[in-house]
């Protein structure tokens, strides 16, 4: 062994406890950077996956084919798998008529059926309505083709929203065929691995026409060649940040570390200098230091970072239930790719941090080395001022020495000050991000109904038997029948002149009235408790004394008493009116507002309910007839959400173009999400807490050793043992304090930003999520100088000569 | 033979007001295998005329000659190698590695060579100065004198063409700084080294071939002997 690694051994032997500070360091930040390799990794490919599973594995879709073109594509290299499939006009035995896709067992595997199995017509819902069959697979449809008739079971019914397949509205079948003819063909082409993109779009236009190209633009943006182009390189960036974070982290500890590994064997530097070392040997010293504790906190550190996220993934398992923003789905799998990527970033960070003490090292002059005092540093020594003696008079000689001990070397300050502000300011946004997730800050407000049944048909009635099941039902309190959007003119007096959104003035037979462009909707009976559970002002049943009588709903963010009850006017839904300054009173009708109540208006818009009669004059259609396209469910007892979703359920599922959506359901499943996602990022900001802290530890432990010969000198002159002790504690809260504050300004200043900018003000929670975790680092702060200090104690050679 | 020659040899410590002269001017020949002893008061520059012959201080103006070769002008390795392979330094604080025991105290210069230990001449050395004992002991496990003699086993293994010595007998009692004063002698006897040691004890100078006396960083004595 020669003697620099001899030496580098002995020191990290002598220095244990800093040793494996040091290597925890390292095996934390490597663990970081895997874990979140891993993480986005997994995320990635969960996305692929569920890409593919909707959309296909084909990237490029080419319609009208020629054989020359086939010829082509099947001789390029580039071009792993082609699939064809042909289309045809048939005739359902209803009389209506559709396309039938006859695709090759190749095509079939690149569209997303490959996991249907057996021979027969895949279908969608659409279809099965059109044809008044139930929702299940076997039964035989009969289809009329151009030169044959089909006769084929239902092997699967697959969902209406695959929009991205047929086309919205489009009802259509597919079947698998063992030869589809080259010729007139669709062409699903998937390419090789590392196929490139960007020349195989340019191939493609060569090959055919523009407008015979559909590229798979989902599973192209889930590729990870996509996130190299230098647009999107933007957001791999954006998802890289918290890597940014640790490697600036591992770059303080690590430089901290080292630099002052390097102070305090000056003059060992500069002896070994003096019996003829080499820069390049001194050089080599401090890089197989490093190298040596790398070698040890890499692998440990990579096993841990995918070990412990799958760990940490079991556990959420055994904890949480799965829901759609739960991050369970995710498959932690081990990358290569990832190992490769933690090994090189977190080695550069390392040996980058280290490259300027080993810089500092080898600039060591053999006799400023030995020179150098007992402590290994050299004190700047402050110009003597009159500010200095006001200090020392009011800060007392133990607190100077303190503070002149934290300025002998600025950049070891700083760095730590750096560490221990970042880590302030990530805990107090983590802490924001995470309870605007978990608290719904970021999501839906209490007037949002609990559940939203939405009819994507629009044609089917619905409404009566679902309002007559949930009537008088345990837990249910109001409900709100929808019906299509109908924009409307709400001429009313007096004049009000507003902004947002702007009213424009009309005269109707030369009297002036606002026009407050809003929506037209009918009175529905089943409306009445929501009504009257949202009323302002008038009674909401006084609508059918009179034809005229209306009710206005207005937004619940909208300004009161804008309509009022008694206002007069009129109302009409013709779209010509737009350009008009002056109507007669024949085009309108005439109402008077009965009630004003609060209402979920999308846009924030002003609807008019009217009696049936009115609507019919107003739009010519039968109000009677007229099919609901929706209903708003609020809920009395929260409590009761699950046996309302479940008779729901039990209603709508047999029928076709339902959909329900509850409000309960995903905010428990938004708010599960959030907690599990802030459960990581606070794991990942103790991480760095604790890398953080272990910066500091070593400062102070260093500080310490370096310093023994001062401290043997206060306790020679009579300095109590608990003095001392104080000295250094002071000197770990001085740290916590400074870095606190600096952090707490920081995350203030953003929070403020973030406040200001939506109009709230800084309320009492927000000083909590500042002021925790300032008493955080200060206790670090105190808790590493404890540390320090019984290092100290544990060494044989301190006792006698520091302390006692 | 002159080994080293300084010529009008001047360093400054500090700049501006606070600027320090250690060594005004001094010219100096040193031939091969010469016993030289400096003399002069604390503070008279004594040290700094050892460093810059031992390469390890430039001087502020003038030049050092060893061998014939202005070694300030070597670049940084050559003279790390010169350093290493001609000077055997004995410092007035001994400078032992406080992480190494005191056979890997002494081997040092010749590992940081990558050489093998001549492990006879090892044992001689480490008999003559009386450390048999303490070849595994650490430096904070040795006295003071103990650490000095380490200090001069040091400078020694690897033979040096010179010897440079900060006071290496300040620190024995007067048995020991005979011997080990003898030690020098015959080392360098053997070996055809010079050396120049400073002291402050008049019967060690009397022993050199050459008396160099230095006062307020200039010679202002050099008295030869033989």
């Amino acid at each position: 062994m020669s003697v620099y690694k001899l030496l580098t051994h002995k020191y990290l032997r002598h220095h244990k406890r800093r040793t494996w500070y040091t290597i925890l360091g390292i095996v934390l930040s490597v663990a970081l950077i895997t874990s979140m390799g891993t993480f986005f990794m997994g995320l990635q490919q969960q996305s692929r996956v569920q890409t593919e599973q909707e959309v296909g594995t084909y990237h490029y879709l080419l319609t009208n084919s020629t054989p020359e073109m086939l010829e082509k594509l099947r001789a390029n290299p580039s071009i792993a798998r082609i699939g064809l499939m042909h289309t045809e006009q048939v005739q359902l035995p209803n009389g209506e008529k559709m396309v039938l896709h006859h695709m090759d067992p190749i095509a079939k595997q690149l569209l997303p059926f490959h996991q249907i199995t057996g021979d027969g017509l895949i279908v969608n819902k659409m279809l099965l309505y059109h044809l008044g069959l139930p929702i299940q697979t076997g039964e035989i449809i009969t289809l009329k083709g151009s030169k044959q008739e089909y006769k084929l079971p239902i092997a699967q019914v697959i969902a209406d929203d695959s929009h991205r397949l047929f086309g919205w509205d489009t009802i259509t079948a597919y079947r698998t065929v063992d030869y589809v003819e080259d010729n007139n063909a669709t062409v699903y082409l998937k390419l090789a691995n590392g196929a490139n993109l960007e020349r195989m779009d340019d191939y493609l236009r060569e090959l055919t026409s523009s407008s015979n190209i559909v590229a798979n633009t989902p599973l192209l943006a889930s590729l990870p060649s996509y996130y190299l182009k230098p647009v999107h390189f933007l957001n791999l960036l954006y998802f890289s940040f918290p890597v940014h974070i640790v490697v600036l982290m591992t770059f303080a500890f690590i430089y901290n570390t080292f630099q002052m590994s390097v102070v305090e064997r000056t003059r060992h530097i500069g002896l070994l200098r003096s019996l003829g070392a080499t820069k390049q040997q001194v050089r080599q010293m401090i890089f197989y230091e490093i190298q040596w504790v790398s070698m040890v906190g890499i692998p440990i550190g990579l096993l841990l970072g995918v070990y412990g996220l799958r760990l940490v993934a079991f556990i959420y398992r055994l904890c949480f239930e799965s829901g759609s923003y739960s991050i369970l789905h995710v498959n932690f799998t081990f990358s290569p790719l990832v190992i490769l990527f933690s090994v090189i970033v977190s080695g550069i960070a390392i040996y980058c941090s280290a490259w300027l003490p080993a810089r500092q090292a080898v600039h060591i002059a053999p006799m400023n080395g030995l020179r150098a005092v007992d402590q290994g540093m050299r004190v700047r020594r402050p110009a003597p001022n009159r500010l200095s003696d006001v200090c020392r008079r009011l800060l007392g000689i133990d607190n100077m020495l303190v503070l002149r001990s934290m300025r002998t070397s600025r950049k070891k300050f700083y760095m730590n000050i750096f560490s221990l502000t970042l880590s302030v300011f990530l805990f107090t946004i983590f802490t924001y991000l995470s309870s605007a997730v978990i608290l719904g800050n970021m999501g839906s407000t209490k007037q949002t109904a609990d559940f939203t049944v939405r009819n994507e048909l629009h044609s089917i009635r619905f409404i009566s038997d679902v309002t007559q099941a949930l009537k008088g039902m345990k837990g249910v309190g109001t409900i709100d029948v929808k019906d299509m959007d109908h924009s409307a003119h709400i001429l009313l007096q007096p004049i009000v002149k507003e902004e947002d959104p702007p009213h424009e003035e009309i005269q109707v037979d030369g009297k002036a009235y606002t026009d407050y462009r809003g929506r037209l909707s009918l009175f529905r009976e089943e409306n009445i408790p929501y009504y009257a559970a949202h009323v302002l002002e008038g009674k909401v049943q006084d609508i059918q004394e009179d034809v005229t009588h209306v009710i206005a709903v207005i937004g619940f963010n909208e300004s009161y008493p804008k309509i009022k009850v008694g206002d007069e006017g009129y109302l009409s839904a013709r779209q010509e009116l737009e350009s008009k300054s002056s109507i007669p009173g024949h085009d309108v009708v005439k109402i008077k507002i009965a009630a004003v109540v609060r209402g979920n208006q999308p846009g924030n818009l002003t609807s008019i309910i009217v009696q049936p009669d009115m609507y019919e004059r107003l739009t010519a259609q039968e109000g009677a007839l007229l099919v609901p396209i929706g209903m708003d469910i609020y809920l009395q007892d929260v409590g009761q959400e699950h046996t309302v979703y479940q008779v729901l359920k039990q209603k709508l599922e047999s029928r076709y173009g339902y959909v329900v959506d509850s409000k309960v359901n995903s905010e428990k499943d938004f708010s599960l999400g959030g907690l599990q996602i802030s459960i990581m990022l606070y794991g990942f900001v103790i991480a760095i807490v604790i890398i953080a802290s272990l910066n500091i530890v070593n400062t102070l432990v260093m500080n310490l050793w370096m310093r023994q010969k001062e401290f043997s000198l206060f306790r020679a002159m009579g300095l109590s043992q608990r003095r001392l002790q104080s000295m250094i504690v002071k000197e770990g809260l001085f740290y916590g304090m400074i870095s606190g504050g600096l952090g707490g300004l920081c995350s203030y200043g953003l929070l403020s930003l973030i406040y200001f900018s939506t109009g709230r003000s800084l309320d009492m929670w927000i000083w909590m999520m500042i002021l925790a975790p300032i008493c955080m680092v200060t206790g670090i702060g105190y808790v590493a100088a404890r540390i320090a200090i019984s290092s100290m104690k544990a060494k044989p050679n301190f006792q006698g000569r520091v302390y006692d | 033979m002159d080994i080293i020659q300084l010529e009008q040899v001047e360093k400054v410590y500090g700049t501006g007001e606070k600027a320090v002269a250690a060594l005004r001017g001094i010219t100096l020949s040193i031939s091969k295998g010469q016993f030289v002893a400096i003399l002069g008061a604390s503070g008279s520059g004594k040290s700094t005329l050892l460093h810059m012959m031992g390469g390890l201080e430039p001087p502020t103006s003038g030049t050092v000659y060893v061998e014939g070769e202005n070694i300030y002008r070597m670049p940084d390795d050559a003279l790390a190698i010169f350093r290493r392979r001609k000077v055997g330094i004995i410092f007035q604080a001994y400078n032992l590695v406080p992480m190494l025991n005191v056979e890997e105290n002494i081997h040092l210069p010749v590992l940081l060579d990558h050489e093998q230990v001549d492990q006879e001449y090892y044992q001689d050395i480490m008999e003559l100065l009386g450390i048999q004992s303490k070849r595994y002991a650490y430096p904070s496990e040795l006295s003071g004198g103990q650490q000095q003699r380490v200090s001069i086993a040091r400078a020694l293994i690897h033979r040096p063409s010179f010897i440079l010595a900060d006071e290496p007998t300040g620190n024995l009692d007067s048995k020991k700084s005979k011997e080990v004063l003898e030690l020098l002698r015959v080392s360098a006897k053997r070996y055809h080294q010079t050396l120049v040691m400073i002291t402050h004890d008049l019967s060690i100078a009397e022993q050199a071939d050459r008396v160099v006396t230095i006062e307020d960083g200039a010679i202002i004595s050099d008295i030869s002997y033989r």
